[in-house]
């Protein structure tokens, strides 16, 4: 197969915001594609070599790939800067250099670009290690790009770089490939999905191998998938609402109230191969937390679980604890790691126990998991392994003393979780079995969101170089959009401001991404990747935002009125932000209340 | 084992016309001579020489390989007077190229030739075939540099020519067939390349040397050529720049 097909497909995929035309779009390209490449296609169209817990990054730095380029399409590097510039980003600018005009040199030895030839040269890319490594990731690329038509450059660029973004969701794959491989060919599927595949998925979601898989073997081939230690599990995620007698009606008049600490979500793998650390991202965060891992290696010594814990840094002197900053001074840390495991010790909070010993309890009532945990950890109440605080609750009284006993214990607030029928682990979904309740919530709406920066306003005065304001969207999971909501610019310290320019500058988009809706026409867009986290006053309606447009008065968006920046939220992606239909049920809500 | 001792000049001859393509490069020896096979990064060029028993004062050589870094060589060769005779063995034991001249002793590393592969010589089909002075090219190319980045060698059956094209300016060599050492030549042809890849071939041919020069249709040429007073030979290999539609 040969990668120029992927590329095309890439090209018409970008060409469309449907969701339902871009599974179609995969869904030929999946029918179309040789059984045994299936994992490596699915990988390269997420702009991945591998599953994201195993590590094999590209992302390779501008300035190098730029090198590569210059070199094989024969311009200086300030031709290829002035193309960039004119192009809006280095993958058509490459392209731009490929095509163009005047006779192209060709090769005495022409190597045919292939899936698999693209897969394994970036592969290797990506392992190059050590001194000269520079050079001969270089060289590498100049191989690759030396064989690759216009088209076909732009798109290895984008890879290679970390930017492909085709913006399409992870849902969208795995229905491409549940109807390109489970659907009977003539079936009219006038409901979509049963969601099978993407219930293997929450539990394994490692796409290429699960491509693979059903290309192979239809639906027999997603027989062989299950939780597995090693293997992250998408995590369950919380609704969220702003009193103790909602959510006592949601739960139906009883749960478990469980303090929301302030800290990482870890996930934690233990068995025989040893303790692995996953972030809520997937990724693997083992190394960065060397004080975790040997904890847990004698604390579960002989089993073999997967549990979830909250890391919270405390104080050793007073047992306070402290705020999540705290805690993301480990992120990423390759250098000092010993200095901060003694700077900032953490004590983990399990909250949950999705697998022990051979027996999967996912789907076991939210009670047994707890009382499984609980046995587990025994009662190693002062150690760095703690169950999480929790408290059942029947009544409003009850639950209010408990959110009180939180915040003044240094946590968030607290989530409640659904007890009895239905209460079972649910992979990858945000659904009311949990819900959060922080203390942010219950001065009208003073809550925060987290919002993704769409576009950016030049600021004045003061703010002369740097940014007056930015345009911040929520993100529309069904449609697969990012849907303006406010224009944020205020609550910016000055090495934010700063730190947010250095950011956002390099990630400038020549026009506005395809999926963004918005009535607001800003100085520049930008790569929808940055998520802030914002305070406001109140969401209201907006005829110029497009947050649940149309979903409350035609023609009428949403709006949050005086957003204030609260922080930088890096642990969290574009596809975490805070949803536009979160954002229309906090505005019901807020209706409520003022009647 | 590999010992020997040769003009200093030829080394030099054989030296330019390898470093104008690759850095590094693996010698393939044997008791009868050298010969070497090399392709350029850019896969654009390949040079094949040979260099004969004959070439060397003295030849004393079991089959081996030895891979060499081109600029350590030419700093060698930079201590060398006109009609200076170098010594090379191959110290085994610590791997490395010993060379003598005069009175100075140069210990040289070797490059490891894992992974440099031997590129095969691809077969080609030239209809038109070109013998003349390299003088005649080296005036060819002089007239081309200062209009354009590329080249084209344009043959029918009554002569050759060399000709560039710039985006005011063009200018052309036109050598009638009585103008030519030999021309053969069974459909008329013409054949673009970059004029950068070309010089240098060209320049590396020693003076008052004679090319042979084959080409085609859009298609890669060949060169070939003496070193060495005759005892030693060139070919190398140029893929084309071909014009868009």
């Amino acid at each position: 197969m040969k990668y120029l097909t992927l590329a095309e497909t890439y090209r018409d995929l970008q060409a469309t915001s449907k969701r339902l035309e871009m599974r179609d779009i995969l869904v030929d390209l999946f029918r179309g594609t040789e059984p045994r490449l299936m994992g490596r296609v699915v990988y390269l169209t997420q702009g991945t070599l591998g599953p994201d817990w195993e590590g094999l990054q590209l992302g390779l730095g501008e300035k190098l790939v730029s090198r590569a380029i210059a070199l094989t399409a024969g311009i200086s590097d300030d031709d290829l800067e002035a193309l960039v510039h004119r192009e809006g980003d280095l993958g058509l600018a490459t392209e731009a250099a490929f095509a163009s005009k005047g006779p192209k040199q060709v090769q005495l030895f022409q190597e045919s670009l292939t899936v698999d030839r693209v897969f394994e040269s970036l592969t290797q890319v990506a392992r190059v290690e050590g001194s000269g490594s520079t050079e001969k990731r270089i060289r590498l690329l100049q191989q690759l790009l030396m064989d690759a038509d216009p088209l076909s450059a732009r798109y290895i660029v984008r890879t290679v770089v970390g930017k492909l973004r085709l913006g399409i969701a992870d849902m969208t794959i795995l229905e491409a490939l549940e109807k390109a491989f489970l659907w009977a060919e003539d079936e009219e599927r006038v409901m979509g999905s049963d969601k099978v595949v993407e219930a293997i998925y929450n539990v394994h979601p490692d796409m290429g191998a699960i491509a693979l898989a059903v290309a192979n073997e239809g639906a027999e081939g997603l027989a062989g998938f299950g939780i597995e230690v090693g293997v992250p599990v998408r995590s369950m995620l919380a609704e969220r609402l702003g009193s103790t007698p909602e959510i006592l009606e949601k739960m139906g008049g009883r749960c478990a109230f469980e303090y929301k600490y302030d800290g990482m979500r870890i996930q934690a793998h233990v068995g025989p191969g040893g303790v692995h650390l996953f972030s809520r991202r997937m990724e693997t965060i083992t190394s960065q937390f060397p004080d975790v891992v040997q904890a847990m290696e004698s604390a579960f010594a002989g089993h073999e679980a997967i549990m979830e814990f909250e890391a919270v840094v405390h104080n050793p002197e007073t047992g306070e604890l402290l705020p999540f900053q705290e805690v993301s001074h480990r992120r990423g840390r390759v250098h000092g790691l010993a200095e901060s495991v003694e700077d900032y010790p953490l004590v983990l909070f399990a909250f949950d126990l999705l697998y022990l010993d051979g027996e999967e309890l996912l789907l076991q009532e939210f009670q047994l998991r707890r009382e499984a945990l609980e046995s587990l950890l025994g009662k190693a109440g002062e150690g760095p392994i703690r169950p999480s605080t929790l408290r059942w609750v029947e009544d409003p009284e009850g639950g209010d003393d408990f959110f009180l006993e939180a915040i003044s214990a240094g946590c968030e607030g607290i989530i409640a979780k659904a007890v009895g029928e239905g209460s079972h682990y649910r992979a990858g979904a945000r659904g009311w079995q949990w819900i959060k309740y922080k203390r942010d919530y219950q001065a009208g709406m003073t809550d925060t969101v987290d919002l993704v920066v769409v576009g950016t306003y030049a600021g004045a005065g003061k703010r002369t170089g740097f940014y007056g304001a930015l345009l911040m969207a929520s993100v529309n999971q069904e449609e697969g959009t990012l849907e303006s909501v406010c224009k944020l610019g205020t609550g910016f310290k000055d090495e934010e401001l700063a730190a947010l320019h250095e950011r956002l500058s390099p990630t400038v988009l020549k026009e506005a991404p395809g999926n963004l809706r918005s009535g607001l026409q800003p100085d520049f867009h930008v790569q929808p990747e940055l998520v802030l986290e914002v305070l406001g006053a109140e969401v209201t309606l907006s005829p110029v935002h497009r947050c649940a447009y149309g979903h409350l008065r035609p023609q009428t968006g949403l709006a949050i009125r005086f957003p204030r920046m609260v922080r930088l939220r890096d642990d969290k992606g574009p596809e975490e932000a805070t949803t536009s239909s979160e954002i229309e049920d906090m505005y019901r809500r807020q209706l409520k209340r003022a009647d | 084992m590999f010992k020997a001792r040769l003009k200093g000049d030829v080394l030099k001859e054989m030296i330019k016309v390898v470093s104008t393509l690759v850095d590094e490069v693996k010698l393939n020896i044997t008791g009868e001579g050298i010969t070497l096979k090399a392709v350029d990064p850019a896969h654009v060029a390949m040079v094949d020489l040979s260099l004969n028993k004959e070439a060397f004062e003295e030849l004393e050589a079991t089959d081996c390989e030895l891979g060499v870094d081109i600029d350590k060589i030419k700093e060698v060769l930079s201590l060398a007077k006109a009609g200076d005779i170098l010594d090379i063995d191959h110290d085994e034991e610590h791997n490395k190229l010993v060379v003598h001249i005069e009175n100075i002793t140069r210990h040289m590393s070797l490059v490891d030739t894992m992974g440099m592969s031997d590129p095969k010589m691809p077969q080609l089909n030239l209809p038109a075939n070109i013998k003349l002075a390299a003088a005649e090219l080296n005036q060819g190319i002089k007239a081309s540099e200062s209009i354009s980045n590329h080249i084209a060698l344009v043959a029918n059956a009554d002569g050759f020519e060399l000709s560039s094209q710039g985006d005011t300016d063009s200018v052309s060599l036109k050598l009638r067939k009585d103008l030519l050492l030999h021309l053969e030549c069974s459909e008329p042809v013409r054949s673009l390349f970059s004029l950068d890849y070309f010089a240098n071939m060209i320049r590396s041919v020693p003076s008052s040397g004679v090319v042979t020069l084959a080409i085609g249709q859009d298609y890669p040429a060949m060169m070939t050529f003496e070193i060495a007073e005759g005892n030693g030979s060139v070919t190398y290999l140029l893929a084309p720049r071909i014009e868009n539609e």
